[in-house]
């Protein structure tokens, strides 16, 4: 399934959490930003940064569909993805 | 076809594959029991050979059902496993399935299983499939939506009587002053209230009415401002807003076609507490609103409440046609809300804002012909909280009140202003003065107070200890003075959210089920963005506040919140306070002037009145 098929099933977002080995929360939101021009949004946010221990717990959003965009579910004709109960032997 | 034919009774080998856990596959057990199944379980820890050695010497089964809780090596030991059953040629007569909190469906398909069930399969969805049908959960949308279901009135059987006598006459001589002062003034909102709904009254079947149509529209431009002229005359939209393309409207009737096919919902939150339960929703785009409503019906919510942007507050007139907006909310247009009301379900009560600018009374008269069942309006916020001029908008709500009575329709009245500093006394002496006004207009109110860290209450120090007592407290001391129906806002625990949204989610849900618990008959909640004002809502947000309510309302059953004696103090100072407003504003004799000087809340608390629409009011001769 290409890249393109996945996201017209996405409503509105994809938020991403993890918590960075990191400084401070300065750092932590630089490495957000970061990891998500590396996994290839272009358009997101960082919504939340909470220094916790030696790293910073975070929160991204980046945004696939915005309320101006035509979003990919109002298309007809979406391929249907089902991995369960599928039997292979 | 499957192996075994549904018809019969079927023979069910239960097989724990772990060391210790085998609580999933009991309570599978008892329901393919109670059913008439014939089952048999073997022990927990059992070695696969010690298993196969079993089987070989049991009867023939119909099914045997695996389960597995721990994770690690279970792929290796379920291959195994049925390696051995291959060996044994049970696989030829007998389905294998698999489950429990280490499997996966995938997991299951993929060691070769007949069929795989994760963590949360139920014991139903176990015995449909023995049974050989489809599992629905819950009623579907399809047909008759959420099963015929009413709408509930939120002010049936409440009196409006005033308890306190001298708070009843105070309310009674402000009103009357208002209401006298108000007689003959009239406004640019309102002049575009009455053309509108000649619009209304037209249709467009012969060229006379078309005629009309147009005149009426350019008398209609000519009282707007000219950012909304433009808009009409040569289609040029502030910036930020865009027609939305007619293939888009159409193909979203076609996705909540699909969308009805395959949702269940889950029982409305209104059959689960007390109070319903209302969203607030307003993307920009009346098409991810349909969508973010859609989900949110499935879930159980109550009541839908559509956010317009602040600027549509600010602006004289209202855009016409199918408009997306990016910013803070969905701009208020005849077609954006008709696109939202046809795909609305039909027992979701629905309400259409008009509490806090120069549009207060088109508004309420779109939200009464298109079908909303309540609108927003308390000029007290609107003043001195949202920017617009006190005494136009004193005008303009008395007119708003007059068609929310007409179409019947109840509108809560927000003490947003206590957000912007206003103590909570003044707020509520203006709840109070809204209610009566309204009721001498034959409108139908709801008191809306807020349960929020304001700052205020911050200030003040009256939530020190916890968030319980205070908002115990407003509720006791609008019970002791009102007979209204109330309706927690907005949202539910405003400024106690963060940007976690744990925090949040658990913060609303807490909020939610205090209100609950003082017999409150509504609660706006919260999405746990919340907190997050850089971008616009998004779905997963509003479910997170919605399962939060969902736990909470599960934990604590018929258990309640107890405030402590903290909660009768406070509700005693907030009735002693409220009196001396009120008080106050009676005896200057003119309710606008009241607000300009401050006795609703002024400068020392951090307000000034708005200037939004100041000087246009005009007097009839």
């Amino acid at each position: 399934m290409e890249r393109d098929d996945v996201f017209a099933h996405v409503l509105d977002g994809l938020d991403i959490e993890t918590y960075f080995i990191c400084r401070n929360e300065k750092e932590g939101r630089a490495l957000a930003f970061a990891l998500m021009t590396e996994l290839g949004f272009q358009h997101g946010d960082v919504i939340m940064t909470e220094p916790v221990g030696g790293g910073v717990r975070v929160r991204m959003r980046a945004v696939i569909h915005a309320p101006n965009d035509r979003p990919g579910w109002l298309e007809k004709g979406q391929k249907e993805v089902d991995r369960g109960n599928e039997k292979k032997r | 076809m499957r192996k075994s034919d549904k018809a019969e009774k079927k023979k069910i080998l239960c097989i724990p594959l772990d060391p210790v856990h085998d609580f999933g596959l009991r309570m599978i057990k008892k329901k393919l029991d109670d059913a008439g199944h014939h089952t048999a379980l073997l022990p927990p820890d059992l070695s696969i050979e010690e298993i196969s050695e079993q089987i070989s010497r049991m009867p023939y089964f119909d099914f045997i059902l695996v389960s597995r809780t721990i994770g690690y090596g279970s792929a290796e030991i379920l291959a195994n496993f049925l390696d051995i059953l291959d060996a044994l040629k049970i696989r030829e007569k007998t389905q294998i399935a698999v489950g429990g909190m280490g499997i996966s469906k995938e997991l299951a398909a993929e060691i070769g299983f007949d069929a795989g069930f994760d963590a949360s399969t139920t014991p139903e969805q176990a015995l449909a499939y023995i049974e050989g049908r489809e599992y629905v959960e819950g009623p579907s949308f399809l047909g008759q939506e959420r099963n015929g279901r009413t709408k509930r009135d939120l002010c049936q059987g409440f009196s409006y009587a005033v308890k306190d006598k001298l708070i009843d006459t105070l309310l009674e001589d402000i009103a009357d002053q208002v209401l006298t002062w108000s007689k003959n003034k009239t406004t640019p909102g309102i002049e575009r209230a009455k053309i509108r709904e000649e619009m209304f009254s037209l249709t467009d079947e012969n060229l006379a009415g078309q005629d009309r149509y147009r005149q009426l529209e350019k008398r209609y431009i000519a009282l707007c401002d000219s950012s909304i002229q433009r808009a009409y005359m040569n289609s040029d939209f502030p910036p930020r807003i865009r027609k939305i393309p007619g293939t888009l409207a159409s193909g979203l009737k076609e996705f909540v076609n699909r969308f009805r096919e395959n949702a269940s919902c889950r029982k409305p939150f209104g059959e689960k507490s007390a109070a319903l339960l209302f969203a607030q929703i307003g993307s920009g785009s009346p098409i991810m609103d349909t969508a973010h409503i859609k989900v949110c019906e499935a879930m159980g919510i109550d009541g839908i409440i559509t956010i317009c942007p602040s600027s549509g507050a600010r602006n004289e007139g209202l855009l016409k046609g199918l408009l997306n907006h990016e910013g803070d909310g969905t701009l208020l247009t005849v077609q954006n809300l008709v696109l939202i009301k046809q795909h609305l379900d039909k027992a979701v009560l629905w309400l259409v804002r008009a509490h806090r600018g120069l549009n207060g009374p088109e508004a309420v008269l779109y939200a009464g012909h298109l079908g909303a069942d309540l609108s927003k309006l308390n000029f007290f916020y609107g003043s001195l909280g949202a920017g617009t001029d006190p005494a136009r908008l004193i005008v303009d709500t008395i007119a708003s009140l007059r068609y929310a009575a007409s179409y019947n329709i109840a509108f809560d009245i927000p003490s947003n202003d206590e957000l912007c500093g206003i103590p909570t006394y003044k707020s509520f002496a203006g709840l109070l003065v809204m209610a009566k006004i309204s009721r001498k207009l034959q409108a139908k109110p709801i008191l809306k107070p807020l349960f929020c860290y304001s700052p205020y209450i911050i200030f003040s120090g009256k939530m020190s200890d916890n968030f319980v007592d205070f908002n115990a407290a407003k509720i006791k001391a609008l019970r002791s003075l009102i007979n209204s129906p109330i309706w927690i806002g907005e949202p539910a625990g405003f400024m106690t959210h963060t940007e976690d949204r744990i925090q949040s989610a658990m913060t609303t849900a807490l909020h939610i089920e205090l209100a609950c618990n003082l017999g409150v008959q509504a609660v706006t909640m919260a999405s746990t963005d919340e907190a997050y004002s850089r971008g616009v809502i998004n779905l997963n947000p509003r479910l997170d506040t919605m399962k939060g309510a969902e736990a909470v309302f599960r934990f604590m059953g018929k258990c309640r919140i107890e405030p402590t004696g903290a909660a009768d103090i406070l509700a005693d100072e907030l009735m002693k306070d409220i009196k001396s407003v009120l008080t106050r504003a009676r005896d200057r004799k003119d309710l606008a002037q009241s607000i300009y000087e401050g006795t609703f809340g002024g400068k020392e608390d951090g307000v000034s009145p708005g200037r939004g629409g100041r000087g246009t009011l005009s007097e009839w001769i």
